[in-house]
């Protein structure tokens, strides 16, 4: 597997997309490939890939820029080949005013894990998934709490050092 | 009764149930019909501890401490893949020694973990004199571990830009004995685990998961292998010592068996994987190269360069039970890292216990659940519904008839 | 250390059911505590083992900083074990929630929720360590009996 089979398959959904990539060498031997690509074309990207093979797919990442948050979704082309793996990160801006994102898992079931934990600690909708209830989070947990935001003011009263109970 | 496994070892076996205290919390709720699982419900985050939360609130040091203490049994892997993420987002090369000293840390944890799970895995199917047989062989890993790195869990080993303490040439020598232990003792295990009759009828073709489903789910680790999948980061995508050492994924195949993707082969990768990881610690020790063991010795100056850094990085790596994934992004002026996603290999093979336990029977949930290696080997917190959602068993009985199950194949 | 702790336990007049409570931890205390009990270490021959439920317990032996949806459960398991008891904890973040103080899912330390008679530090802490935590517990109990 190389980047340019990648990105030739995804040119295919995004015909811009070679102003959109930023390639890295790493120690690690597989090249990281980070692509920016506009929320409402992810399932397309995602299917352009899943056309070449079905990828690995790691984890969700994600970073409170203030009035949006960034969304990276890491996966992984080219997961069985002897040195030949790409890390490929779709990198997605989400407006907090529009926190929205199709669901994957029709399309790739075992991303269901990732996509309710997204939920739980940023808040973002995912429109199609099955099962929404919290994962990682205790299930009394409040819905609209979101503790991995930058602007949560809902966790005042569960830590421990700032209620004295230490 | 008694087991000679070599010329030192002499030991006798317990009286008494033991019950392995992998508890560590997750939730099943199974739905049966009479003997059989109807559906299965998974809820984790009973342990969930808000790791990443807490480490935007510590400096990068700190949140190595952190990492490492994300799963206790695999601690190694986390350090590493850590410290692989930040050196990538700070431009850090550690020394090439470092990398060695790396690899065997991580194959002697990797030795250490299969053969506790293998015990573990025993217990489940009612085999505790194996379960205290191999915790016995585990011991000299142990010694090991603890002679290079001063602790038997929770090594503090690798740190950011290398690691922190060298191997000697007498702990090299004190590592090539284990290593003859190892070798010596193999066979014994082999027999023990893949060649007892009892143990092929509790596990051939119990809790399959197809090559397709795994695929589709993203396992990871054995559990991948076991099932066909060529998964494995250290061939993927090599870090570390491992891009001068090969290292070819481990397949029932190897083993001489079809590929079925069922508890039993996940016990074949396993053990296979134990003496896959000797000869890697040989090869390493062989080829360690002289220098450093860390790319700045100074911590103060560490953390100042590490303050400095902007960019990101992703860390991975093939821990025992699969991908441990760490990426973080460091920001100029900012001590803590302003992102930084932990993803366990139990993470990505929660999914895949679902097809698992299709049609399984209730006697088989123990081994199942623990062929995966979570993070946990928990029939703690098993709670078994009847149709209507009235609970009617819990883990203890649980236990019980998988126990019962293995004296009826036995014919006891 | 170890050969001190064995000549108390040889000292017992009783056997010791031990049951574990993992409340959050990261299972290195917990494989430590298995490792206590396995032939290395010999201590079963002592009459100590874990049992699979709380009311057998004489022991209770605790890991873990206290998740929040494990404060009650840890709360009900105290309850079940019945009199008289004896509570363990191993490792530092039963004592202290160790790293884990400024989580907004940490609910311990353990002593705020439940009574503790030992505490064993270490982060993990070690097999001997956990056996002569054990041994002050049987010290503790056998006191117990003798004053009522």
């Amino acid at each position: 597997m190389s980047p340019d089979v990648i990105v030739n398959a995804i040119s295919k959904v995004l015909p811009d997309v070679e102003e959109r990539l930023t390639v890295r060498e790493s120690q690690q031997t597989a090249f990281r490939l980070y692509v920016e690509i506009p929320p409402e074309r992810l399932k397309d990207v995602v299917e352009a890939m899943a056309g070449i093979e079905i990828p690995h797919f790691s984890a969700i990442s994600g970073d409170d820029l203030g009035d949006s948050i960034e969304l990276s979704y890491h996966f992984a082309m080219g997961c069985q080949d002897n040195r030949g793996e790409v890390v490929t990160v779709l990198r997605m801006k989400l407006p907090k005013d529009n926190l929205k994102l199709q669901s994957l898992t029709d399309l790739l079931p075992g991303t269901m894990t990732a996509e309710r934990e997204a939920r739980e600690f940023w808040g973002v909708e995912f429109e199609g998934l099955p099962d929404k209830r919290h994962i990682f989070l205790p299930e009394d947990f409040p819905e609209d709490v979101h503790p991995w935001r930058k602007d949560e003011k809902g966790l005042k009263g569960m830590i421990g050092d700032e209620t004295g109970d230490q | 009764m008694k087991q000679v496994i070599n010329r030192d070892t002499v030991y006798t076996v317990p009286i008494g149930p033991i019950h392995p205290a992998l508890k560590e919390p997750i939730r099943f709720t199974f739905t049966i019909d009479g003997e059989r699982v109807v559906d299965v419900d998974i809820k984790p985050g009973w342990n969930h501890r808000g790791i990443e939360f807490l480490g935007r609130n510590r400096n990068l040091l700190q949140d190595l401490y952190l990492a490492e203490r994300v799963c206790g049994i695999c601690s190694v892997s986390h350090a590493i893949a850590f410290s692989l993420a930040v050196e990538e987002a700070a431009g850090i090369t550690p020394p090439p020694r470092a990398d060695y000293i790396r690899a065997i840390v991580a194959e002697l944890e990797r030795i250490h973990s299969h053969i506790l799970w293998v015990g573990v895995a025993a217990h489940e199917l009612g085999f505790d004199t194996l379960l205290h047989i191999s915790w016995q062989i585990r011991e000299k890993v142990m010694d090991m571990l603890e002679a290079i790195t001063g602790n038997r869990v929770m090594y503090a080993m690798p740190t950011i830009g290398g690691v922190r303490r060298d191997i000697t040439d007498d702990l090299a020598r004190q590592i090539e004995d284990g290593l003859s232990y190892y070798r010596e003792v193999y066979e014994k295990l082999v027999d023990l685990f893949l060649r007892d009759g009892t143990i092929k009828m509790r596990c051939v073709n119990v809790g399959l998961l197809s090559e397709d489903e795994a695929e589709k789910l993203f396992a990871v680790g054995p559990t991948a292998r076991a099932s066909g999948l060529k998964k494995d980061v250290r061939y993927t995508s090599p870090y570390i010592a491992y891009r001068d050492i090969k290292v070819e994924p481990v397949l029932p195949s190897d083993f001489g068996e079809e590929i079925r993707g069922d508890v039993y082969d996940r016990i074949v990768v396993r053990i296979l994987e134990v003496k896959q990881s000797v000869e890697i610690i040989a090869q390493c020790l062989e080829r360690m190269p002289d220098g450093d063991i860390m790319f700045e010795k100074n911590p103060t100056k560490l953390l100042a360069k590490l303050k400095a850094a902007e960019g990101e990085g992703i860390g991975r790596v093939e821990a025992p039970r699969g991908e441990v994934f760490h990426y973080v992004r460091l920001v100029a002026k900012s001590d803590p890292p302003v992102t930084w996603k932990v993803k366990t290999p139990t993470y990505s093979n929660l999914m895949s216990w679902v097809p698992m336990f299709r049609e399984a029977q209730i006697a088989d949930i123990p081994p199942i659940i623990a062929s995966t290696d979570p993070c946990i080997a928990c029939t703690d917190r098993v709670v078994i519904l009847d149709e209507d959602g009235r609970q009617i068993m819990d883990a203890k009985e649980l236990h019980r008839l998988s126990v019962e199950k293995t004296r009826r194949l036995m014919g006891e | 250390m170890i050969d001190m702790a064995k000549k108390k336990l040889s000292k017992l007049k009783r056997a010791l059911w031990v049951f574990h409570v993992n409340t959050g931890s990261c299972n290195a205390c917990d494989i430590e505590i298995i490792a206590a009990l396995t032939p290395r270490y010999d201590v079963e021959r002592f009459g100590i083992k874990l049992v699979g439920s709380p009311r057998h317990a004489d022991v209770l032996a605790i890991t873990g900083p206290v998740t929040a949806p494990m404060k009650d459960k840890l709360k009900r398991i105290y309850e079940q074990t019945p009199d008289p008891k004896a509570v363990v904890l191993v490792g530092d973040c039963g004592l202290s929630t160790g790293v884990f103080h400024d989580s907004y899912n940490i609910v311990g330390p353990v002593d705020e929720i439940i009574p503790v008679d030992v505490y064993v530090p270490g982060c993990s802490a070690r097999p001997e360590a956990i056996i002569e935590g054990v041994v002050k517990a049987i010290k503790k109990l056998e006191d117990l009996e003798e004053t009522g």
